[in-house]
């Protein structure tokens, strides 16, 4: 998989973007293209690994944000951003903070105001079956599905290669007992 | 070969297809195929949850919460939105041509007219379709005195420019055979259309002067004229100036267009259209990202004025 489609039209003019007074219309457009591509994949990738909805949301525009901001720099914005906002999941999850009722954290500006988040959930059962792996098994699984390679994907989550085929085999069979066959065939 | 061995080679891939068939059965009753089906289409359901996704999102709004500027402005000049206007024939016409030609008409004709011919046509579409003042302080009464003064000049003005603008087309076409020649069907097709445009200018502009005349002898009183001149004259300017809106518009689109190694100069970037998939001259980026504005589906549109301090 190519990041490359998404880089900006010059390479040769590195400035200062999210200045609000400096961006440049030529990284604007590269960016606007690539984030409208990718955040439906990026908030997929999320989802699948564990977030909410909202959570999943809230941590994809966070790594859209810093990815506007350092947006020069990157060479490979699809690999950056699905980076970042992996980790950030790693760290929200290992987080003890719980938030009080009063203080639940509005939804993202991705999220329209009148979705029904639990019945849009209820629409992809795949979500359940995912929800009976365990979290190492959902992250080769979604990595793998993003074609990155066992031996990429153990870079990535400093595994054993081995590890990472041992665990896409045993995901794999979870999920396809799982699953209702209705709706497939 | 023999009668013998060919009956005993009979025999054995008889042997071995019977064989074949129970183990395919076999496979049959012992496999868990609905289960390896589900395992082939997790792939699916991913692409189902992502295409979801992209359904269901507010994906404008996010990104504007990221970058508020990506959130459309304004275009410089009203894109069609009458189904007459839309027909998207002239932007054919102008693909059709080598990009050195398209250049070239862009620039000849907008630095000698054409853009003037829009202005002035818009305004007059505002007087003759709405009988408003010309300036914002007068009261709507005065609009017949200034028929004559200020109106009339408007539509020789407009008639002036667009003439000008088509005859540098014509001239571009004549002074550089090599580069139009070769596309002379398209742009025949194009000179034709904007002879039009000249030839209803120049037909508005008369009945506009003949409206005058009846109105300076009296034979027309001042609400005569402003009723004759939002009947007669109204929807036809209000079109034609909305026609030079998309002339304008086609002749600046350059969206998906490569114009690195063309050897075009670099004149009058203002309201020229492109989109993340244009590539640019390395010295037209700074003028390029300093004055474009996003104008909606990933169009961008160089509006000087609107330049900023790039750090």
């Amino acid at each position: 998989m190519t990041d490359d489609q998404d880089r900006p039209a010059s390479e040769a003019h590195p400035v200062t973007t999210g200045n609000e007074l400096g961006y440049r219309a030529t990284d604007l457009a590269a960016f606007s293209a690539f984030y409208t591509r990718f955040i439906p994949t990026l908030v997929g990738f999320l989802i699948w690994q564990g977030a909410h909805l909202t959570d999943a949301t809230e941590l994809a525009q966070d790594a859209m944000t810093r990815a506007w901001h350092s947006w020069p720099e990157i060479q490979h914005p699809e690999a950056w951003v699905r980076t970042t906002a992996g980790r950030a999941l790693v760290r929200r999850v290992a987080s003890t903070t719980e938030y009080p009722v009063a203080e639940i954290p509005e939804r993202s500006s991705l999220l329209p105001a009148d979705l029904d988040i639990g019945e849009w959930e209820q629409r992809h059962d795949i979500l359940a079956a995912l929800r009976t792996l365990p979290k190492r098994q959902r992250q080769v699984l979604i990595w793998t599905l993003n074609d990155y390679t066992p031996t990429e994907i153990a870079e990535v989550l400093r595994i054993a290669p081995e590890a990472v085929r041992s665990n896409l085999l045993k995901a794999r069979r979870k999920i396809a007992s799982q699953l209702n066959v209705g709706e497939e065939l | 070969m023999t009668n013998d061995s060919f009956s005993a080679d009979d025999a054995l891939e008889w042997h071995l297809l019977t064989k074949y068939a129970a183990l395919c059965t076999d496979l049959t009753d012992t496999l868990d195929i609905g289960a390896g089906l589900r395992e082939v289409l997790i792939p699916a359901q991913h692409r189902t949850l992502v295409t979801d996704l992209g359904a269901t999102l507010d994906l404008e709004s996010g990104l504007s919460a990221i970058v508020p500027e990506a959130r459309p402005g304004p275009a410089l000049r009203p894109d069609p939105v009458i189904d007459a206007l839309r027909d998207g024939s002239v932007v054919g016409y102008l693909k059709a041509l080598s990009l050195s030609a398209r250049w070239l008409l862009r620039t000849a004709m907008l630095t000698t007219g054409l853009e003037v011919a829009y202005e002035t046509a818009d305004r007059l579409a505002v007087v003759c379709g709405n009988a408003y003042p010309i300036s914002p302080d007068q009261e709507p009464e005065d609009y017949s005195d200034q028929w004559v003064d200020i109106c009339l000049p408007m539509f020789h003005r407009w008639h002036r420019s667009i003439s000008a603008a088509v005859h540098s087309a014509e001239v571009v076409h004549e002074l550089f055979p090599a580069e139009t020649r070769d596309q002379g069907a398209p742009f025949r097709a194009l000179i034709g259309r904007w002879r039009g445009l000249t030839e209803m200018a120049y037909d508005v502009r008369r009945q506009a002067v003949v409206l005058g005349e009846q109105y300076e002898r009296g034979a027309r009183d001042r609400p005569e004229l402003v009723s004759e001149v939002t009947e007669a004259l109204g929807g036809v300017v209000f079109m034609q100036a909305r026609e030079l809106a998309a002339t304008i518009n086609a002749l600046n689109d350059f969206v998906a267009d490569d114009l690195r190694e063309s050897g075009l100069q670099k004149i009058h970037l203002d309201g020229l259209r492109w989109s993340k998939a244009t590539s640019f001259p390395p010295d037209w980026l700074d003028e390029i990202d300093r004055d474009s504005v996003h104008i909606g589906n990933g169009v961008f549109e160089v509006q000087q004025g609107n330049t900023r301090t790039l750090v």
